[in-house]
């Protein structure tokens, strides 16, 4: 950074950022050069300040404190006050900085001209251009593609698709649809409930990695430590915790006991432990389960498929019940069999004969991915996206070109416009025809629902890194033809919250209380559930879907989550412990797939863990190596080695 | 893997597979089994019956590391010892920090060597130093399977490990320019500005916890830059970036005890118990870090460190650190 650029940091953010609440942050930078003649608000020179806001780097929605110095942030911490955190945060929320600092982010708006080569535009131009792209669209075909967004600017999204004709697909590359339908077979509701692993006394795990990247990683960590760390004096003391799945991850590594049955049988295990209770009269059985004790498979029946003996399914099925307070987890992201809805049901039952739905399975307060759309609402686009029926497709927070199968990057191929609002020159940017440099959600006015209840709000923390990007909102805002900024639009959202959690203060103060908390935090009402009409069909039809051959299963990495994660120095140099390799492949993309795009990992020194080996990025590596055997293109930005992107800086 | 969604709607991330063997050669850049650890019996596990029958004051792990005929003449070169330290500012009372680590708790998630990457401006080195064993961490992560007493099952035993500034630290005595030198509060200190790199601070550490910067990580546009424009704003302002040449290691977050400490003096009181939090300790989503000033018997860590499951890592050694590991506790039968 040159010093110029410096002194407009400090100048700038003095005055904007630092009084967070009570200043608008515009997307013109201030190009004041002499920081302190006129001492910023809020803020004394080596004194940190600290701001509210939320985490964005999974969908749990972590509350953060950002600390500042100097109009810089320069580390995050946990938000106390947020009931999702408990004031901890994880490796990859600590290591948010590295992306919004990042080199690779994208800094200006960039079209492709007619020669492929990208131009940089203006604003204006880029605005105009989108603007023309959409009325030219209208009726053939729009579609919007954006990360998990349960706050303001998804129902921006969805309020400007209405208008316009298009439709608004929500893509988490881990999206839980097997613990949505699993839900859905078991009580009729695709809800994710809020699972209390604080209470619980015995907790059994059938590969939901839930202190890595299932759902709520940090706030499941601190509540499974509150009932499993050892309290000298304390009745019962330790909860048990029994790890059943193919790989011991990072959560079972905690575990007390590892089960491994052959992968894909999982949910014989649980259906068998269920049906031990229920004959054996373990725990009193609701009533409607009682119809199920004749489907339900015993423990002889299948433990040669399972490949667990019959006395260890009785004995952890007593040891189960015992404990009056258990807590079956199933369905993470690392047991998506095609079996995977059937495991998740049936660990339902199985909390369902113990007792323990309404315990320490709570549906009420359930957690926010349950709006995300699935993986076959991309698949559909995908299809429609081949068969030539969009025209227009925007892509915002999500990196599809990157985490889906390449039949994603070769329909884009038929795509009349892509328009990608993007904060890195990423797979699905790369493949655009207009890139619209967003800001990272630390420079942004957002908010979110992480969990029923709970009302998040970010702040931008900091004058934007890079002067020329904008807000995603803001430039929605101005394409729809509508006034004012997205913090208006924000706001406006935040009105009806005020009316309900307000207590009579007027708005400025709630807002301004709101902020410095990082939202509103509320009890959501509890739901009672049923087992729904589905689950004796199913229980029926449970077959032997053991898989043949030898067996991959790919999961997510802890460090890396979808990928994401691999633009964070610190993350890639933090070991996984319990896995061999340091970076295994983290993400879902199939062997032997060629990508189109160019990663941005890619001029990053650890791309073996990114890319499958063998794709041509690692042989290309090796050539650009020194002779001293230094990787020329460690510190290098992708922009000087890499002839396909554009020299935007 | 099929890119159709399964019957769920989702992604079937499972597939059968047969393997083959490429002939492909290539190292893996792990630093799971690094030779810096130690082995596994720094971690120390009790059943669960045994922890819950310990009564205060009982002290299963602590060893007799002096001989009952060495006892008296130790004690007395301790005395002098103390009387010839207790010149200028190191006379009077004075805090000593100390941590104490939960090893019930440690899951081994990494958060704590995370944010002290964040916190202390740690350099990454990148894939090929990590081949040569030139990581930077502080602090990292040990991990060691095990099996119960009667052979069965595959448990895992994970500790952090960190700078244990010890009382009597071997890394002190041996530096020629005084680099490593004991402070008041009884923190190891090093001094960057007087560091010529001679590394036999880190031979001497029977820890491990030292690192020596092997390359100019911070150098605008260097070779190694760890910090490439503009990643370089997120460097911590209270930390020094370290150069070439340096040994470097846990400070316990010492600008934060300043910090804390510069505060109170403002307020015009004593620092308080929790008033300090090292990097680490805040991050922990399992809470299993505490820190604090053992001097003081009422505070957090001072209990902690009393606790009879209670130990230090390679106690015989008689470094006396201010690290205090309790034992994890697993149920019967394990490990």
């Amino acid at each position: 950074m040159d010093r110029r650029r410096f002194l407009t940091v400090l100048g700038a953010t003095g005055g904007a950022a630092a009084a967070a609440s009570a200043c608008d942050i515009g997307p013109e930078p201030t190009e004041h050069l002499v920081p302190y003649v006129v001492p910023p608000e809020n803020q004394v020179p080596g004194i940190a300040t600290y701001y509210a806001t939320t985490c964005r780097e999974c969908a749990a929605g972590c509350g953060l404190h950002a600390k500042v110095r100097e109009g810089r942030v320069i580390k995050l911490e946990g938000n106390p006050e947020s009931p999702i955190n408990q004031g901890r945060l994880c490796s990859r929320g600590q290591a948010a900085l590295q992306g919004l600092y990042n080199p690779d982010r994208v800094t200006d708006p960039m079209a492709r001209g007619a020669n492929g080569q990208w131009q940089k535009l203006t604003w204006d131009d880029a605005v105009g251009r989108l603007q023309a792209q959409v009325k030219q669209a209208r009726g053939k075909g729009i579609a919007f593609v954006t990360g998990l967004e349960s706050g303001s600017f998804g129902e921006l999204v969805d309020a400007w698709m209405k208008e316009i004709g298009g439709r608004h697909v929500t893509y988490e590359p881990f999206a839980f649809e097997a613990l949505r339908e699993g839900n859905r077979i078991a009580f009729g509701t695709a809800a994710i409930p809020s699972y209390d692993f604080a209470s619980a006394r015995y907790i059994l795990s059938f590969g939901a990695d839930f202190m890595e990247t299932w759902l709520s990683p940090v706030g499941y960590q601190n509540a499974f430590t509150r009932a499993h760390a050892f309290e000298a004096g304390r009745d019962g003391s330790m909860a048990k915790f029994v790890y059943v799945g193919p790989r011991l991850s990072l959560t079972g590594m905690s575990a007390d006991e590892w089960i491994v049955p052959k992968p894909g049988t999982e949910f014989m295990l649980a259906l068998a432990m269920a049906s031990v209770i229920l004959t054996e009269r373990l725990a009193p059985p609701p009533p409607d389960a009682l119809r199920l004790q004749h489907l339900l498979p015993g423990p002889e029946r299948i433990a040669g498929s399972v490949g667990v003996e019959a006395g260890k399914i009785q004995r952890l099925a007593r040891d189960f019940a015992a404990s009056k307070g258990g807590l079956a987890v199933a369905g993470g992201i690392a047991a998506q069999y095609g079996s995977g809805a059937l495991l998740v049901a049936a660990a339902n039952v199985l909390n369902y004969v113990a007792g323990q739905v309404g315990k320490t399975v709570k549906f009420g307060p359930n957690h926010a991915l349950e709006a995300a759309g699935s993986f076959k609402h991309l698949a559909d686009l995908v299809a429609d996206m081949r068969a030539e029926k969009i025209s227009l497709l925007l892509v915002h927070g999500a990196n599809p070109g990157h985490s889906l199968p390449a039949a994603f990057s070769e329909a884009l191929g038929h795509v009349g416009y892509k328009v990608s609002l993007a904060s890195y020159w990423h797979e699905t940017a790369a493949a655009a025809d207009l890139v619209l440099p967003d800001f990272h959600p630390l420079e942004q006015w957002n908010d979110s629902r992480p969990q029923a209840g709970v009302y998040a709000l970010q702040q931008p923390v900091m004058q934007p890194v890079f002067p020329n990007t904008r807000h995603a909102g803001d430039v929605l805002l101005q394409v729809a033809g509508k006034s004012g900024g997205f913090k208006d639009y924000l706001q406006t959202r935040w009105r009806a919250l005020h009316v309900r959690y307000g207590h009579g203060r007027s708005f400025e103060d709630f807002w301004n209380d709101a902020l410095q908390h990082g939202g509103i935090y509320s009890e959501a009402p509890a739901q009672t559930v049923r087992l729904g009409p589905e689950i004796s069909r199913l229980m029926g039809g449970a077959a032997d879907t053991s898989l043949q051959l030898t067996t991959l299963i790919v999961f997510p990495s802890v460090a890396l989550h979808d990928g994401r994660g691999a633009k964070s120095f610190p993350i890639r140099s933090r070991k996984s412990p319990g896995t061999a390799g340091w970076r295994c492949i983290p993400t879902p993309r199939p062997s032997g797939s060629s990508p189109t795009a160019t990663s941005y990992s890619s001029s990053r020194p650890m791309e073996r863990c990114v890319r499958p080996s063998g794709s041509r990025r690692v042989s290309a590596r090796t050539s650009s190596r020194s002779p001293r055997g230094r990787d020329t293109r460690r510190t290098a930005d992708m922009r000087r080695t890499d002839p396909s992107m554009p020299s935007s800086s | 893997m099929s890119p159709d969604p399964a019957d769920f709607g989702g992604r079937a991330f499972v597939v059968s597979v047969t393997v083959t063997k490429t002939g492909d050669h290539r190292s893996l850049a792990t630093l799971e089994g690094d030779p810096r650890e130690l082995g596994e019996d720094i971690v120390r596990a009790l059943p669960l019956t045994q922890a819950a029958a310990l009564k205060v004051g009982q002290h299963p792990f602590r060893e007799e590391v002096v001989p009952g005929t060495a006892k008296g003449a130790l004690e007395g070169w301790a005395e002098a010892q103390r009387q010839r330290a207790n010149l200028d500012y190191y006379a009077g009372a004075h805090p000593r920090w100390g941590m104490a680590i939960d090893l019930a708790k440690c899951t081994g998630c990494s958060a704590c060597v995370t944010a002290c990457y964040a916190e202390n401006n740690i350099a990454t080195v990148g894939e090929d130093l990590i081949l040569r064993r030139r990581q930077m961490a502080w602090m990292r992560i040990e991990r060691y399977w095990r099996s119960a007493a009667d052979g069965s099952g595959l448990h895992v035993a994970v500790t952090p490990m960190l700078c244990q500034q010890c009382t009597l630290a071997p890394c002190e005595p041996v530096c020629p320019v005084f680099a490593a030198y004991h402070t008041p509060d009884g923190l190891n200190g090093q001094v960057y500005n007087r560091c010529v790199g001679t590394r036999y601070c880190s031979n001497n550490c029977p820890y491990k916890v030292r690192h020596f910067n092997w390359y100019d990580y911070a150098e605008p546009g260097g070779e190694w830059e760890s910090w490439p424009d503009p990643l370089n704003m997120l460097l911590n302002p209270d930390v020094t970036v370290r150069e070439k040449g340096v040994m470097e290691k846990c400070t316990f977050c010492v600008q934060r005890i300043r910090g804390a400490q510069n505060q109170a003096r403002l307020e015009d009181r004593n620092v308080r118990d929790g008033d300090i939090t090292p990097s680490c300790a805040q991050a922990c989503p399992s809470e299993a870090i505490v820190f604090g000033d053992l001097h003081d018997p009422t505070s957090r860590v001072a209990r902690l460190a009393r606790d009879p499951r209670g130990y230090h890592v390679l106690e015989e050694l008689n470094t006396q650190p201010a690290i205090t590991y309790l034992a994890r506790v697993v149920h019967d039968g394990g490990a």
